[in-house]
């Protein structure tokens, strides 16, 4: 291996121009998962957790969580009354819907998360794992080309005889990708340094916390051996998570444990969005030639014509 | 300086830019999270206060390093001027129905993993005056809070012995109590827009 050669790699792998379908779907999964934030896990309560008389108050959150120095936070430029939150909150609903149906994709990507980063900002107490991780992927989505494909602005673009976006440098997909391996290399790294993962009872310990419970397993749960065969299950594919799932032969491999893994704990385990925004994050890894046969096929079994012709195996 | 305009205006030059960005966020963002150490303050010191503005910062420890071994709820007692007592229980996620286990999950995460420990102490009276403001009666005002965490251990797994697992539904009841928190209300309390 050479310099030169290594260059090359890091070239191809951030530039070389590939089909945008996989992030313009990410970017509808990504879509429905904010839009069930605003309208279900947020719905009646959004005053309660952010308005002028939420149960975290902003003086206290900005000495004692911003240490009183600066943070984003739009919310501030509000005037403090109910009506003014409730505006905001109906604003995130619009845009996350935008987003899903891909208008102005760029624009309302930018929106959701910078309404995300205001809303963590202002009260950081009621946000689990998935909540930072869609918070996370936010800027790289309003950077990308996710509204090129299976979106309102590309039909927009057709009717007004405007010619179709080709391929385009994925570097804003890949930092989404990169985001995802970073995940799993910290969590796997924090879970070797403990004694519960080595030792195999991790799954045991978490099967028992009755605050998460969600659907029972108990032919799983209450086996020794299948619980410990879970735990390195676990600890496996989330080595893989970062390292294997790079490589074209593995890849695919990757992902169906990875998607294994995290159905498995949103059956068990009562985490709403953690687990499906990583599992609509692993359809960044899949190829676009293969995301299209896919869209394609569901496409004809539910009567439409081919979404994207050029790149169906078939034609 | 047209020669300068015109290099940047090549694929080469904007490949080379955006090539330097990733490099430095990936660097830093590496060191954000890596274990805490000297070094890895004075690496991420530099960008420490542009992350935390732009919500950069990050923590993936999920259900790691260790699983907590306790199952618990929290509970406040309101005690008012007639001496009557008033039970607030936090949402506890196994007493409700899937939809509202679903729905209440931003409840489930502050009251389980926020409310009831020492990290959040300096937020305690901020909870004391917002439900001070709920339920205070102009005859009959709240006099104190009291906030109290129910807990009990979970049975401890020892791999060494064959023995019958404790299936979930027959976790025990959360007998251990401690108050983590008591509040003496003042008469400003329950004036509107009190923090």
């Amino acid at each position: 291996m050479t310099f030169a050669a290594l260059i090359q790699v890091w070239r191809r792998f951030w530039f070389d121009p590939q089909d945008p379908s996989p992030v313009a779907i990410y970017r509808i999964l990504y879509g429905i998962l904010i839009l069930q934030i605003g309208l279900v896990h947020l719905g009646e309560n959004f005053g309660q957790w952010y308005g002028p008389n939420s149960v975290v108050t902003l003086p206290t959150v900005i000495k004692h969580f911003w240490l009183n120095e600066p943070r984003f936070d739009m919310l501030l430029l509000l005037p403090q009354t109910e009506n003014a939150f409730a505006i905001f909150h109906i604003l995130f609903i619009v845009a996350s819907v935008a987003l899903t149906v891909g208008f102005c994709s760029r624009f309302s990507a930018l929106f959701v998360w910078l309404a995300l980063l205001s809303m963590h900002h202002h009260d950081p107490f009621n946000i689990n794992g998935g909540d930072a991780f869609l918070r996370a992927v936010g800027p790289w989505l309003a950077l990308s080309h996710c509204g090129d494909k299976f979106s309102l602005d590309a039909v927009i673009r057709r009717k007004r005889g405007q010619p179709e976006p080709g391929p385009s440098a994925p570097w804003a997909q890949r930092m989404i990708q990169v985001q995802l391996a970073i995940v799993y290399w910290q969590t796997f790294c924090c879970k070797i340094v403990g004694t519960q993962w080595l030792d195999g009872s991790a799954i045991y310990y978490a099967t028992r916390l009755d605050d998460m419970f969600r659907f029972p397993a108990p032919l799983i749960t209450n086996n020794i051996y299948l619980l410990k065969a879970l735990n390195w299950f676990t600890l496996i594919i989330e080595f893989a998570g970062w390292t294997a799932i790079w490589f074209k032969e593995s890849c695919y491999f990757v992902l169906i444990g990875l998607l294994c893994l995290h159905l498995g704990i949103d059956y068990m385990i009562n985490l709403p969005v953690f687990e499906w925004a990583f599992i609509f994050t692993l359809v960044t890894f899949v190829r676009p030639e293969d995301l299209n046969w896919v869209v394609n096929q569901v496409a004809r079994k539910i009567g439409l014509k081919k979404i994207d012709r050029g790149v169906d195996p078939s034609d | 300086m047209a020669s300068l305009l015109e290099f940047f205006k090549k694929p080469e030059a904007k490949e080379s830019g955006l090539s330097l960005i990733f490099v430095v966020f990936l660097f830093y963002t590496i060191s954000w999270l890596a274990p805490e150490s000297p070094l890895r303050s004075a690496t991420i010191e530099p960008v420490k206060q542009f992350y935390l503005f732009w919500g950069l910062d990050q923590n993936w420890k999920l259900f790691s390093p260790e699983i907590r071994k306790i199952n618990f709820h929290t509970e406040a007692i309101l005690t008012f001027d007639d001496g009557n007592r008033l039970i607030v229980e936090l949402p506890r996620m196994n007493r409700m129905n899937h939809a509202d286990r679903f729905r209440l999950e931003k409840f489930r995460k502050w009251s389980v993993d926020s409310l009831p420990w020492p990290d959040y102490k300096e937020f305690w009276p901020d909870f004391a005056r917002y439900l001070g403001r709920k339920y205070n009666c102009s005859d009959n005002k709240p006099r104190s809070l009291s906030l109290n965490l129910y807990y009990i251990e979970i049975p401890v797994l020892d791999l060494n012995k064959s023995q019958p697992l404790v299936p979930l539904t027959e976790m025990p009841a959360h007998t251990k109590m401690n108050t983590v928190f008591f509040y003496r209300y003042k008469p400003e309390d329950f004036k509107s827009g009190a923090p």
